[in-house]
């Protein structure tokens, strides 16, 4: 299967230095020959694949919390971008592409899952003690891990309670590290909405959390 | 992402706060960083345990297996959809048909009934107004009559003396 991507094309340069510098570039600022090697790199798939993936799968995750549907909707992200690869003209940045596909294919996602209300909640939906299973690194003291895995199964449920919109805008700021701008051209918002939604979300989360709005 | 970025992330949304709210804000930001350290976490377990065997098994069988299945299911969706339309449409169609003929039968009653009821008032009326003297004027006529047979006699008396 590796050798359907494989016998796309070589590049003289290594493609992970290519696609670290793609990252760095601002979609909207992409010139000419930025767009064109971004066409090409997208030529190496499986390389694609393993930059892009965890990016990927972290975001599916945060917004559906189940495992399976998140590893499901990876594998379906990427084949859409393999089918529809002749279509990326490099108007934005490859991370860009791909997580714009991700964002549709979550909302398509919720928007099956609710025309399917009388399916039975999956038995790998993760739950809080599952996300709270994580262990802060130097914490001596058995109470501070406690408070810390607390502090997480609270803002894990928060954020599972933000409409959708809200929530992947948070988990596109908190979790992926994006601009507002990116964040904007990748949800097709105003930065201004992208915003009031970031604000909305974090004044729901500081509530939940025993703060003011 | 460390605590610090997180905090910047989440002061810049809270520009004009005081120094309690830019602690309670600090606090926020510090369980934002922890949640971001444990999905970083918990995404980089589930990848390592489903991307164990090659680097380039991705799932791309898998998911075009998924992308084939899901669209028979969906135009299996939409046969079952359309089988219960047709299933539901011919007794609704029937039914309908059959309660369009009975109220067209009852109108055609209604207004056959409602014909005979014009017919018999115009005959009446047609009838009234046939007659020499319509009913609401026969007290004048009768007094008109009696005029006339009143003047006719005087008349003829008058007649009579002059000749005599």
């Amino acid at each position: 299967m590796g050798g359907v991507f494989r016998s796309a094309g070589k590049l003289a340069i290594p493609p992970s230095r290519l696609f670290l510098c793609m990252e760095q570039i601002a979609a909207s600022e992409l010139t000419a020959p930025a767009r064109e090697q971004a066409v090409l790199d997208l030529a190496d798939f499986d390389e694609v694949v393993r930059l892009y993936r965890p990016r990927v799968f972290r975001f599916l995750l945060a917004s559906l919390r189940d495992r399976d549907v998140a590893e499901n909707l990876t594998q379906d992200c990427f084949l859409k971008a393999y089918l529809g690869r002749a279509h990326f003209r490099g108007d934005s940045s490859l991370s860009t592409w791909l997580m714009k596909i991700a964002m549709n294919l979550v909302r398509d996602h919720l928007r099956s899952k609710r025309m399917r209300f009388w399916t039975k909640t999956r038995e790998t939906a993760l739950d809080p003690i599952d996300v709270s299973d994580w262990v802060p690194d130097g914490r001596s003291s058995a109470e501070a891990e406690l408070i810390a895995r607390t502090q997480v199964q609270h803002v894990w449920q928060a954020v599972s309670e933000l409409p959708a919109k809200q929530r992947s805008v948070f988990v596109l700021r908190f979790v992926e590290e994006m601009e507002l701008k990116e964040i904007a051209e990748l949800t097709g918002m105003n930065p201004s909405t992208v915003k009031t939604h970031l604000y909305r979300a974090l004044a729901a989360v500081r509530e939940s959390m025993g703060g003011k709005r | 992402m460390t605590k610090e970025t997180t905090n910047g992330q989440v002061q810049e949304l809270y520009p004009e706060s005081d120094a309690a709210t830019k602690r309670d804000l600090e606090g926020l930001a510090n369980s934002i960083s922890q949640f971001c350290a444990a999905v970083h976490h918990v995404a980089e377990r589930s990848t390592g345990s489903t991307t164990a065997g090659s680097a380039t098994d991705w799932g791309f069988e898998q998911a075009r297996g998924r992308r084939r299945s899901a669209q028979r299911r969906v135009m299996l969706e939409w046969a079952v959809a359309a089988a219960l339309c047709v299933a539901a449409l011919v007794p609704a169609v029937g039914f309908y048909r059959e309660h369009a003929a009975q109220v067209r039968t009852a109108q055609q009653a209604q207004m056959l009934q409602q014909r005979e009821a014009d017919t018999a008032l115009l005959d009446e009326v047609s009838s009234e107004l046939s007659e020499a003297v319509p009913d609401s004027m026969r007290p004048l006529a009768e007094m008109d009559a009696d005029y006339v047979s009143y003047q006719t006699t005087t008349g003829e008396t008058g007649r009579k003396n002059g000749r005599n």
